[in-house]
């Protein structure tokens, strides 16, 4: 039998020196010689494997608590976990540790009297941060787990369509969350994180009470995760055109410091994720990166405890050099390279996965529109082609997991498909700037136009017509939440009161276009077996670029060019230019007529086609085709799990050591940090408490 | 020392595709040859000449294996100036080698040599033009081969037909573009105000490649002299900045504000829808009837940051 190798050590064995970890690799390469063996055996088992007995399977490690997924959940589940005294292995598929987390604002919606809504309410700055005064009023700031809880499932708050925003959030999950949110926000700050003042509420969070915090680090000379410092160099230098590796995203518009009550300190994704992947390290959490679970494996097909995973390595290397690319930090990575490798979880295994936006199969689950090649996810780019994949939920629904709440995708603005005005790049989310090794898949950062830029620049189909007023493109569905009025919603909100969700009060909220719509509908060019409706175009003329002073130019498009970007002195040419886009099948045939019809309905003043109200004619050379990638960002409907973040079954019995969170799992209509966090936090208290399989 | 054997193959077959099937006159065109041996025989190294009509060799190349799989190879050939059908040949040279003989085997392909378009735009132009005075606007042309067209002579013609303008294409291309040779036109409106619709036309040339003539319609909105001059305010509704280069709108006329945030706007008498739009803002829009000189203040409301949920 294989020897088993153990993960589990504790931080000192961890630090004593690094020469014993080359003996373990070299006890690794060993392993794998014979390891031929192990892959016999892993393809006689991977069949029904599961079918079988475990006994057949040849573990390549174990460890108590198996994570997959090192994003929102996986990183607060793992260091919660080993807080607890498991022995915890996360598994990565991308080659860097902090999944969407990293690249994401960091505003972090809890509440339920946590300890931020408590310093601010009071006005004090414990810590130290040199804060400014709060932000909100203290009433605004009483909350407790009771009233969170009648928040997240308050009937009466409707979106923009008149479906009932918080209505369908599971009430077993969202009481276990609401009961866990204090705690949670604690942990972060257990765990180096700091906050800035509350600024308000996130999308989901609840309509009466300010609960969300961005996530912030301050600048200094050098990056300090204890101290909450990070240098210039690890921040980056958005207006230099610069992103690092340490900070891979943008800095989100329209919020400054000032705005934070946190003069000198800057914040996002990494201000969580560096210092939650900081603490998992130094408390002996072990990150086997570049490895995609592909099978989880249980006692019996449908039945028994899930003992371990199969997993597959997974490189990305640089484009260019070939080399492969490697995390920020390496202290407590298993650079383990064998193609396969089997891993037994002796407590619990918790799929951290992410969602399923990324596998067209799969994200037709929760949303037909979703069938288009066309629309990207946007951070694929950023954290590769199997982030998001769906993979941790089809492999729990192929040991007998449930779904829950698909519909949520649905009627989310961030689920649902969205036009961008970041034109010009593929990747219109995570908007990087060089310097992060994202940018090299991403390759350009792209160009806002805004919702008003669309007024100089028509939006065609694949074959070049227009579909809608290009105008309103933008218009989507609201975000019910803190404070009311915001998004239309009734500024007289009184919780579960039925005059929130009165007609009248859904058609003031209604302002979502159909542009998706339209520009996903059929048309000329859609062919069979697909039907695919291809990509959408910003064209636009060169007095429309100089109006707008629209930066077109590396780093905002790609240089050499990616296809998602073109110029030609003539129309005609610009519509076989377009053919460089990897969606984009056919000459945009119709584009020369299009425009003469559209400089034609300038020169009348009246758009007949679209309504659109104001014209500019396109005519001055060169002409520029933009993509206007259609894109979906998040996923709301996944495994279905109960109060201890427990996958459940068809038959609604627990399935035994197997846990599940945020986009893996469904059951919510609850967005981001807010929602993976404690999801992390209540799956690794429970997965380290399960007794030893 | 005795004589190898040779056997014969016979003829090898021999395909070719022509892309584009008609070009531009002098431009490069890509001839692909495909060939296969009915024995099965690896043609790689063979070579294949495409000839003329009086059998003078255009190209040579050597057979090698194409991502189809099949043998063959790819050759770019220069399109004559003359412009019609040209009848050319694919020969594949007889080879003997190890034994094996293959028989030469030609193939006829031809292709059609065309004119070269011409592309012709206009833009500059203004959104109207007081009745009877003089305005200006740029007319281009781009030919499909890219050739430099400076000197090449556009002339202008109304609504009726009548020549109004002539000019030369300019020495330079039009800035940002790679060859787009343009002029600066002057001409001088119609009488009396009206929508018409006005012609840009190139001749054909046989100067070099053959051209062909090019043409593009264009309107010209002629309107009445102004009486009563608007002056359009944008500003910023919540900082009370000025917004400069905010568009104004009181169709058909427009204008963009300065620095100060001001345009003004000189329109006939009459009832105007008010649009001024400025980039992230909300446009505002509200109607104004002008008797007199007047003066609109526009507050514009920020547009706010679009929601990637990122945050």
């Amino acid at each position: 039998m294989a020897k088993k190798r153990d993960i589990k050590r504790d931080k000192r064995q961890d630090q004593q020196n690094s020469k014993r970890r080359d003996d373990k690799a070299l006890n690794r390469r060993d392993f794998f010689r014979g390891g031929a063996a192990a892959g016999v055996g892993a393809a006689v088992l991977s069949t029904s494997a599961m079918a079988q007995e475990n006994g057949g399977i040849r573990w390549n490690y174990e460890a108590d608590v198996i994570i997959l997924g090192s994003g929102c959940v996986g990183l607060h589940a793992a260091v919660r976990a080993r807080d607890l005294g498991a022995s915890v292995l996360v598994i990565e598929q991308n080659f860097d540790v902090g999944g969407k987390l990293v690249h994401s604002g960091g505003w972090t919606s809890l509440g339920g009297g946590d300890p931020i809504q408590e310093r601010d309410r009071i006005g004090t700055d414990p810590q130290g941060l040199g804060l400014k005064a709060s932000l909100i009023k203290p009433e605004e700031l009483e909350d407790d787990p009771d009233r969170l809880f009648r928040d997240m499932t308050d009937w009466s708050v409707v979106d923009a369509t008149g479906v009932a925003r918080y209505r369908y959030n599971d009430r077993e999950l969202h009481r276990a969350w609401a009961d866990n949110a204090p705690k949670t926000r604690q942990f972060m700050m257990d765990n180096y994180v700091r906050f800035a003042r509350i600024d308000g509420t996130h999308q989901g969070g609840g309509m009466t009470r300010a609960r969300a915090a961005r996530a912030m680090m301050k600048l200094a000379d050098k990056t300090d995760i204890k101290a909450g410092t990070v240098s210039p160099q690890d921040r980056g230098d958005p207006q230099g055109e610069r992103h690092s590796h340490f900070a891979p995203m943008r800095q989100v518009p329209g919020v400054s410091a000032e705005s934070l009550g946190a003069p000198g300190w800057v914040w996002g994704g990494f201000s969580i994720a560096r210092p939650m992947e900081f603490s998992a390290r130094e408390k002996g959490v072990r990150f086997m990166l570049n490895r995609h679970m592909d099978e989880l494996v249980r006692e019996r097909p449908f039945s028994g405890r899930v003992i371990g995973v199969k997993a597959r390595y997974t490189p990305r290397t640089h484009p260019e050099t070939g080399a492969r690319l490697e995390s920020f930090w390496q202290n407590g990575n298993i650079d383990e390279r064998a193609e396969t490798v089997y891993i037994r979880a002796r407590k619990a295994v918790i799929i951290a996965t992410g969602g399923m936006q990324g596998s067209i199969p799969m994200r037709m689950m929760m949303d037909p529109r979703m069938c288009e090649p066309s629309i990207e996810y946007g951070p694929s780019a950023l954290i590769g082609p199997m982030n998001m994949d769906g993979s941790g939920i089809s492999a729990g629904m192929k040991i007998g997991a449930c779904l829950a709440g698909m519909m949520m995708n649905y009627q989310h603005s961030s689920g649902s498909p969205t036009l961008s005005s970041v034109l010009g790049t593929r990747d219109t989310v995570g908007s990087t700037f060089p310097g992060t090794p994202a940018f090299l898949f991403a390759r350009a950062k792209g160009f806002n136009i805004g919702n008003a830029g669309w007024e100089h620049a028509i939006a065609v189909n694949q074959v070049g017509q227009r579909f809608y007023n290009e105008r309103t493109i933008n218009n989507n569905s609201s975000d019910a939440k803190y404070p009311p009025g915001s998004d239309g919603t009734r500024k007289e909100f009184v919780p579960l009161d039925w005059r929130n969700a009165s007609p009248q009060q859904v058609n003031a909220q209604n302002r979502r276009s159909a542009a998706v719509d339209a520009a996903l509908a059929i048309n000329e060019g859609s062919r069979a077996p697909d039907f695919a409706s291809g990509p959408v175009w910003a064209i636009f003329d060169a007095a429309a670029a100089a109006r707008g002073g629209w930066t077109i130019r590396y780093p905002y498009i790609a240089d050499p060019p990616d296809g998602y970007f073109h110029k030609a002195d003539t129309l005609a040419e610009l519509a076989k230019k377009v053919m460089g886009h990897p969606y984009q099948k056919m000459p945009l045939k119709h584009l020369e007529k299009t425009v003469a019809r559209y400089n034609e309905m300038a020169g009348r003043g009246k758009d007949e086609d679209f309504d659109k109200p104001v014209l500019h004619r396109i005519e001055t050379p060169p002409f520029y085709a933009a993509a206007a990638t259609i894109r979906v960002n998040d996923s709301y409907g996944g495994l279905r799990i109960n109060g201890k973040a427990q996958v459940l079954d068809t038959q609604g019995q627990v399935i035994p050591g197997l846990y599940s969170g945020g986009e893996a799992s469904g059951g919510g209509a609850q967005h981001g940090i807010g929602r993976a966090t404690v999801h992390g936090y209540i799956a690794g208290t429970n997965a380290a408490q399960e007794p030893m399989a | 020392m005795a004589a190898k054997a040779v056997s014969t193959h016979g003829e090898r077959t021999c395909t070719v595709e022509v892309a584009p099937g008609e070009v531009d006159a002098g431009a490069e065109l890509t001839v692909t040859v495909r060939a296969s041996c009915p024995h099965g025989c690896d043609l790689t190294g063979q070579s294949v000449s495409i000839r003329g009509r009086d059998d003078t060799e255009l190209a040579c190349a050597e057979l090698a294996t194409l991502e189809d799989g099949a043998f063959g190879t790819a050759l770019t050939l220069r399109a004559p100036l003359k412009v019609g059908e040209q009848v050319l040949r694919a020969v594949l040279v007889a080879e003997e080698k190890d034994g094996v003989r293959h028989d030469q085997r030609a193939t006829a392909f031809s292709f059609i040599a065309v004119p070269h378009a011409a592309n012709v735009n206009v833009w500059g132009l203004p959104s109207v033009i007081p009745a009877g005075e003089r305005f200006s606007f740029k007319a281009g042309i781009k030919c499909s081969a890219g050739c430099k067209l400076a000197g090449r002579a556009l002339s202008i013609t109304d609504h009726d037909g009548a020549q109004v303008a002539a000019a030369k294409l300019c020495d330079d291309v039009w800035p940002g573009t790679s060859a787009l040779y343009f002029a600066e036109v002057e001409a001088q409106a119609p009488l009396t105000p009206g929508d018409f619709t006005w012609q840009v036309t190139t001749p054909a040339s046989e100067q070099g490649a053959a051209h062909a003539a090019g043409s593009c319609g264009f309107a010209v909105k002629v309107v009445a002299p102004p009486d009563h001059e608007v002056t359009v305010e944008a500003f910023d509704g919540d900082t009370q900045t000025p917004i400069k280069g905010a568009h104004v709108l009181l169709y058909p006329y427009r204008a963009l504000t300065d620095e100060r945030g001001v345009a003004k706007v000189k329109v006939a008498k009459g009832s105007y829808t008010l649009f001024v739009s400025g980039f992230n803002y909300i446009e505002h829009e509200r109607i104004i009837d002008v008797t007199s000189d007047v003066t609109a203040r526009a507050e514009l409301a920020a547009e706010p940051e679009e929601d990637v949920d990122i945050r």
